[in-house]
């Protein structure tokens, strides 16, 4: 289980964030996903992954990245940028800075 | 076809559970695919009838649609469905045209006709889509109604009138799939669909054998796909609930479907029998083709229970062949039974520790009632007598809600441990997965399954108001209590239900007449 350095997690930039996401989302669906970009639509991270999979994933990343990222998440995040974002507001809320 | 009801407007709706008691079991929504196969049937009779759909289990309102403007309403809907709408109910015979005929279709229609009957003019017991088009017919050519198979209506004094029973055949009419077009596309995680009906078995508890019949009945491969890619076109959703009762009752169906469907990377949840398990390369098979997850009957691991359900299976393997779809990475649902005579708290702790045990990812934890009066109306077995089944409010099809008063505690307490039941097993399960994808899935059923707890509090309130003249401190049913008051309030409607008036029955050769 990956996500127990918090507070480094905290610090991350977007671009460290987007990193992060990559490494999480390949470890959850054990495949590569080294050619995402922030670009690529969540509905297309890996082929044929359905909508049930991709909101179990989001539930990782919420462990991962420890917050809560909510149940209508994918209504509001369409592509690999949006979530990078929504994580970025995150965990910038979850320390304070915003 | 060409008949005057080409020029008919007709509104299907399907009603949805109230709000306040979201799907627990977060599966009960999927049931919502019967209302577009009897569209889709009339659409094929009638190409240029106009037919509008209402899904209310999608966020869509009744109330926004031209009530006045159509000829028909047909109303799909569980027993739940039915006592949480009544606003819904009163509103349509509020607004439609005098003329306008409304038909109920569906599990609460097929077992409590005379409720359904007091906001509509007909019922239909079992399935619909034959019946439905000869009703149509015989309306509008003015013929009289005692030949539309399966109806049931009001007759003189306000007895019940039953025409004759039939079973279909063939059920390869397969789902228009611009019904389903809704403002939700993109949202809608889920589509049910049909790929067989019938079930060879005869669990007592089973309501669906007596709507959709023994006879397992697959529908055409091809037709399967045609439907299962004109959905996902439709609404955007690449996952499905396969609502048939018993999927995997032919095994050479299950590698026909698998074969057909492989390539089209969707993913499937089918309710079956636990027997699957035993076959693992029709498992691996079907997982290769997206089936990763079933719902399975499971309902107890007491062999007591078991028997008392006429569940025939072997008892002994229940455990094992449950680690065996767990070695699959196969997801499975099951509903668990709680309520009965013997079972103390002990046992349903340990019920729900042992779900954990075996692995299952989303167990449902439900207290069995049939709904009342099958006996009189049907001539079926009832495990719960009428006085103890609880009228009025949510009963057998929503998951988890007790609707019965048990022998040996009150229902609100019986309530309360189904709750705990939850608690018990989700503590044991994390415990025990240590896959990230298993414990997603935990998780994610952990999410549905608290706002509905969360709400059940209201129905924990609810039930300790009509307990308490029946129970004393100590817990035990006061049954003869129970049995007058039962009597003194429903004496009458037994008694009206007492002269049901059947029409002969349906010949065999034509209960094998097909659809299409």
């Amino acid at each position: 289980m990956a996500g127990g350095a918090l507070d480094s997690e905290v610090r991350l930039s977007q671009a460290g964030i987007f990193d992060k996401v990559k490494q999480h989302l390949g470890e959850y669906l054990e495949r590569d996903v080294s050619g995402l970009t922030l670009e690529t639509p969540l509905t297309m991270i890996v082929p044929g992954i359905d909508s049930l999979q991709l909101f179990e994933a989001m539930l990782y990343l919420e462990d991962c990245f420890q917050i809560k990222i909510g149940d209508n998440v994918l209504d509001r995040v369409k592509n690999v940028g949006d979530l990078v974002q929504l994580l970025e507001n995150s965990l910038a809320l979850k320390s304070g800075t915003i | 076809m060409t008949t005057p009801l080409s020029t008919r407007k007709i509104l299907c709706i399907q009603l949805s559970f109230h709000e306040d008691y979201r799907d627990a079991g977060a599966l009960a929504s999927t049931y919502n695919d019967g209302i577009y196969y009897i569209a889709s049937f009339l659409q094929a009779n009638f190409p240029d009838m106009r037919l509008d759909v209402c899904q209310m289990l999608w966020g869509e309102n009744p109330g926004d649609y031209p009530i006045e403007t159509y000829d028909y309403i047909l109303i799909s809907s569980l027993a739940t469905m039915f006592w949480s709408n009544k606003p819904v109910l009163e509103t349509l015979c509020r607004r439609k045209s005098s003329k306008c005929k409304i038909v109920f279709g569906g599990p609460h229609a097929s077992f409590a006709p005379h409720e359904v009957l007091e906001y509509g003019d007909f019922a239909i017991l079992g399935e619909g889509e034959y019946p439905i088009v000869q009703l149509l017919l015989a309306l509008e050519s003015g013929a009289g109604i005692e030949e539309v198979e399966n109806l049931c209506y009001l007759g003189a004094g306000g007895a019940l009138v039953m025409n004759k029973r039939a079973h279909y055949g063939g059920i390869d009419n397969p789902m228009n799939p611009a019904l389903l077009r809704s403002p939700q596309r993109g949202r809608i995680q889920w589509a049910a669909v049909s790929m067989s009906r019938g079930c060879p078995f005869e669990c007592s508890f089973c309501y669906s054998i007596r709507i959709l019949g023994r006879q397992f009945r697959p529908k055409e491969v091809e037709t399967i796909r045609r439907e299962l890619t004109g959905i996902a076109g439709e609404i955007g959703s690449n996952r499905f609930y396969v609502s048939d009762i018993n999927f995997a009752t032919d095994k050479r169906f299950c590698h026909a479907v698998a074969d057909q469907v492989r390539d089209l990377h969707y993913k499937y949840i089918a309710m079956t029998r636990i027997e699957l398990a035993d076959d693992r390369e029709l498992v691996r098979d079907l997982k290769s083709a997206g089936f990763d997850e079933y719902y399975i009957g499971v309902e107890s691991e007491q062999p007591r229970a078991l028997k008392s359900f006429n569940k025939r299976c072997d008892v002994s393997r229940q455990t094992e062949r449950l680690l065996a779809f767990a070695d699959e990475d196969i997801h499975i649902q099951s509903g668990i039974i709680f309520g009965l005579d013997f079972q103390d708290i002990d046992a349903m702790e340990y019920s729900a520790r042992w779900c954990a045990e075996a692995r299952i990812s989303h167990p449902i934890f439900m207290c069995l009632a049939e709904y009342p009066f099958q006996k009189i109306l049907f001539g079926s077995t009832q495990t719960v007598e009428d006085h103890r089944i609880i009228i009025g409010g949510p009963t057998y099809q929503h998951y988890s809600y007790v609707g019965m008063f048990p022998r040996n505690v009150p229902p609100s307490t019986l309530q309360r441990r189904i709750l705990q039941a939850y608690d018990i097993f989700f503590e044991h399960a994390f415990e025990i997965e240590t896959r990230p994808q298993r414990r997603m899935r935990l998780k994610n059923h952990a999410r549905c399954v608290k706002p509905g707890n969360d709400a059940m509090l209201k129905h924990i309130a609810y039930l300790e108001e009509i307990e308490k003249p029946y129970y004393t401190a100590a817990g035990e049913l006061k049954e003869d209590v129970l049995k007058q008051d039962f009597e003194d309030r429903y004496g009458a409607l037994k008694e009206r239900l007492g002269r049901t008036v059947r029409l002969p029955k349906a010949d065999a050769a034509h209960m094998l007449t097909s659809l299409s």
